[in-house]
């Protein structure tokens, strides 16, 4: 009968043999087969038995295993590489079915869409744009991107002081603009022998000099000079016509001079003095006051060629010391 | 005696005490220029001159 197929060997019929029974060749021919034959079917120590099933061993371990040999051979602990070992050990990747907790355990990030990676740090590739980056390794320091299909932007210097982004149609460039006209925060002509504007921008290329009920405490006629980085004081060729109680002209160097025949302490000026820029650092300039004490108009126009590019306008007096002491000043520039 | 200075982008506004020396500059500035200009006496004539053209 041999084993009951859960291993367990149990004799033939006419076992166990009652005492005082007549041993036959029979029971002993049966007994003894059937021994032989749970024998044969059983594993040989010395390895003469080749297994037809798979070996249960129970939670057993397989003891003094020698090192496999061949790829079908089994292998001993020896065998399988620290690393492995480690791996095994450390990170718990008894586990590998469950890629959550293999990719936990590696501190791995999952690929494919995922919000595991939240901060990269190591890219030396810049991420194109059609991957979410620019491809550019940098962005120029104050420049415009221009989008640039899946290529990486095409970038736009600011250029020239004063430029503007303008269209072609097509694309953005940098040009110079058309300026909005700015007007300055009136200035009280109450005091002081002079009143400068300083750090008027370089794209200036007119400016507006408007008085308002101007005095001053002297009878020295009024001017307005200009420069850059300091006021012009010489070099102005220009004349001026005060038309009041007959006609005077006269020539100025000094400035460009509201000159009227009526001047004294109680001249209120009013009217304005226009700055323009010719070319270079040319200025022509103009102006048409009048008198609001006494009926008095003056005309005049003047010319200077200052050492760079205006930024500041003065309006003083032609002895330098007489004090505003009423009105106000503005300027407009564009 | 002082400057006024308004920089026009700030709005700051500063008050600047003329030195001895810009005084100095601006009135002998002023002498050179009171030295060009016409005397009354020339200016009268050449007043005249005018009526005289009208009158003719």
């Amino acid at each position: 009968m041999s084993r009951n197929g859960s291993g367990t060997y149990t004799l033939p019929a006419g076992n166990p043999v009652v005492t005082g029974t007549t041993i036959s060749s029979t029971w002993s021919n049966n007994t003894l087969t059937d021994i032989a034959t749970a024998l044969t079917g059983s594993l040989a120590s010395d390895g003469q038995t080749t297994a037809t099933g798979n070996l249960k061993m129970g939670n057993n371990r397989v003891t003094g295993l020698a090192d496999g040999i061949a790829l079908t051979d089994a292998a001993t602990v020896n065998q399988i590489p620290s690393g492995a070992l480690f791996l095994l050990k450390a990170s718990n990747l008894s586990d590998v079915a469950n890629a959550t907790t293999s990719r936990t355990n590696l501190v791995a990030a999952k690929s494919g869409a995922n919000s595991d990676i939240t901060s990269i740090t190591g890219l030396t590739t810049p991420l194109t744009v059609a991957q979410g980056g620019t491809g550019a390794a940098t962005l120029t320091a104050n420049n415009v991107l221009l989008g640039n299909g899946t290529s990486a932007p095409q970038f736009v210097a600011p250029s020239t002081s004063g430029n503007v982004l303008t269209s072609d149609g097509t694309t953005w460039t940098s040009v110079a603009g058309a300026y909005a006209l700015t007007n300055g925060t009136a200035v009280a002509s109450t005091s002081g022998t002079s009143i400068d504007f300083t750090s008027i921008p370089s794209w200036v290329k007119r400016i507006t000099v408007m008085f308002n009920a101007v005095s001053t405490n002297g009878s020295s006629i009024v001017q307005v000079q200009i420069g850059s980085g300091s006021v012009t004081t010489s070099g102005y060729a220009g004349s001026a016509t005060g038309m009041g109680v007959g006609v005077t002209s006269n020539l100025y160097t000094s400035g460009l001079v509201l000159f009227t025949n009526n001047e004294s302490s109680s001249a209120v000026r009013v009217g304005q003095a226009v700055i323009t820029l010719v070319s270079g650092n040319i200025y022509s300039m103009s102006a048409n006051t009048s008198l609001t004490n006494v009926a008095t108009t003056s005309l005049t126009s003047s010319v200077v060629t200052l050492g760079g590019v205006l930024d500041r306008v003065r309006i003083t007096t032609v002895n330098g010391t007489d004090t505003f002491d009423a009105g106000s000043i503005n300027i407009l520039y564009e | 005696m002082n400057r006024i200075e308004i920089d026009v982008i700030t709005g700051e506004r500063e008050v600047i005490e003329l030195t001895a020396q810009e005084v100095a500059f601006a009135q002998a500035n002023y002498a050179e220029w009171l030295a060009a200009q016409p005397t009354k006496e020339e200016q009268i004539a050449k007043l005249q001159l005018q009526i005289d053209a009208l009158k003719a």
